[in-house]
C-alpha cells in the first residue's frame, strides 16, 4: 500500500499468480475490455515472440472517490512457465493482495500445487508470510470436459479457507468476482494495519 | 521521475510528451528488479545501483533511492555521463536522507476497523467502473 498524500491517492498492487496457461493474463485481459477506458491504463505486456508472458502484464484501475483519498488498483501478473521462477518472485515484491489462478484440469493439480509452494517459498523470502496476507483462489477453465469443481480443488490445495471463485476467464465469466473479492480482503486487510 | 519500488508513480516533473507515466513507471519498477537480481545472481549487488540506457537523442539513468523509492531521469546526449551519473546518485542519496527523516504529522485516515463499511464502498466502486464500459 502506498498513499500520495499530494495526489491524494490510495495505491494498492494486486498479483495475478499461478502455473502456466491457467488464464491470469486472460484476466487482465477480460478487465481492461470490461471497464471504463477513462479509468483504467494501458494494457502493458512483457511477451515473448511467442505470446507467453516473459516478465508482467499490467493494468491500473482508477476507483471514484472513497473516504477523500482516490484509490488505485494495480494489476500484475507473472509469468508462469516454470525457468521464469527469478522474474515471479520479483513481480510478488510489495505485493498487497494475490489472486492464484489455478487452472481445473484434473490433469494440472500437480502444477497448481507446485506453483502454490513456490509462491510461499517467495512470499516467505520476502518475510511476507502467506498465513494473513489477502489470497483469493480463482479455479480457472472450468468449461473444460475434465475439470474438477472448485470446491475439491480448494481441498486439494489445502489454501486455508481462502475464498474461491469458478471461472471461465476466456469468457469474462467469474473474473469481475474475483477482482471484488481481493479487493475487498485487501482493503479489510489496510483497515486493520492503519488501526 | 520518482515511483515507488511497486512502480506506482510519485512525482514527475520536466518535458513529459505524450509518455504514459503510469506505464512507464511499472516498466521503471520491473527493470529495476530484474537489474538487482542478476547483480544478486552474479554476486556484485550494492546499494545506490544504477542502470544508464543509452539512446539516439537521450539517456535514461535508473537508480535506487533506499529499499522504497526509485528515481528516473531521462538526459540529453550531450550531457557528459559521467557527471549526470555522479549528481543522479548524489541525488538519490539526498532523497534517502530527506526519507529518513520523521515526517510531519499526516491527516489521520479514517480507515479504522469501525468504518465497517469501507469494503463495500470500494466494491460499490468496482461496480460502477464495471458497469460504466462500453
Amino acid at each position: 500500500m502506498n498513499i500520495n498524500w499530494q495526489l491524494r491517492e490510495l495505491n494498492l498492487k494486486i498479483v495475478y499468480y499461478g502455473p502456466a496457461l491457467s488464464g491470469k493474463t486472460t484476466n487482465l485481459e477480460q478487465i481492461h475490455a470490461n471497464v471504463d477506458p477513462q479509468r483504467r491504463s494501458d494494457l502493458v505486456s512483457l511477451k515473448t515472440s511467442e505470446d507467453r508472458t516473459l516478465f508482467f502484464d499490467f493494468l491500473q484501475l482508477e476507483l471514484g472517490m472513497i473516504c477523500t483519498l482516490t484509490p488505485k488498483l494495480h494489476l500484475y501478473t507473472v509469468p508462469g512457465q516454470t525457468f521464469y521462477e527469478a522474474s515471479r518472485r520479483l513481480v510478488l515484491r510489495g505485493t498487497d493482495g494475490v489472486v492464484f489462478v489455478a487452472d481445473s484440469s484434473a490433469a494440472r493439480v500437480n502444477d497448481n500445487l507446485l506453483s502454490w509452494e513456490k509462491m510461499k517459498e517467495h512470499l516467505d523470502s520476502f518475510r511476507m508470510p502467506m498465513v494473513g496476507l489477502p489470497i483469493v483462489l480463482q479455479c480457472n477453465k472450468q468449461d473444460l470436459p475434465d475439470a474438477i469443481t472448485a470446491t475439491a480443488l480448494q481441498t486439494i490445495m489445502q489454501t486455508n479457507g481462502c475464498p474461491f471463485f469458478e471461472s471461465v476467464a476466456i469468457e469474462g465469466k467469474g473474473v469481475f468476482e474475483t477482482l471484488k473479492a481481493i479487493t475487498r480482503l485487501v482493503v479489510e486487510d489496510v483497515q486493520s494495519e492503519v488501526a | 521521475m520518482l515511483t515507488a519500488v511497486t512502480g506506482q508513480v510519485i512525482t514527475a516533473t520536466g518535458d513529459r510528451g505524450k509518455v504514459n507515466l503510469v506505464a512507464l513507471g511499472s516498466l521503471i519498477a520491473g527493470d529495476l528488479a530484474a537489474s538487482q537480481e542478476i547483480a544478486r545472481f552474479t554476486g556484485e549487488y550494492h546499494d545506490y545501483q544504477t542502470i544508464l540506457r543509452e539512446g539516439e537523442n537521450t539517456h535514461a539513468f535508473i537508480s535506487e533511492v533506499g529499499q522504497h523509492l526509485i528515481l528516473f531521469v531521462q538526459i540529453p546526449n550531450d550531457m557528459p555521463l559521467g557527471w549526470a551519473r555522479l549528481l543522479i546518485q548524489e541525488a538519490a542519496r539526498k532523497l534517502e536522507e530527506v526519507l529518513n527523516t520523521q515526517p510531519e504529522a499526516l491527516e489521520s485516515l479514517d480507515f479504522s476497523p469501525e468504518q465497517e463499511k469501507l469494503p463495500d464502498l470500494f466494491s460499490s466502486a468496482l461496480d460502477e467502473l464495471w458497469s460504466n464500459s462500453g
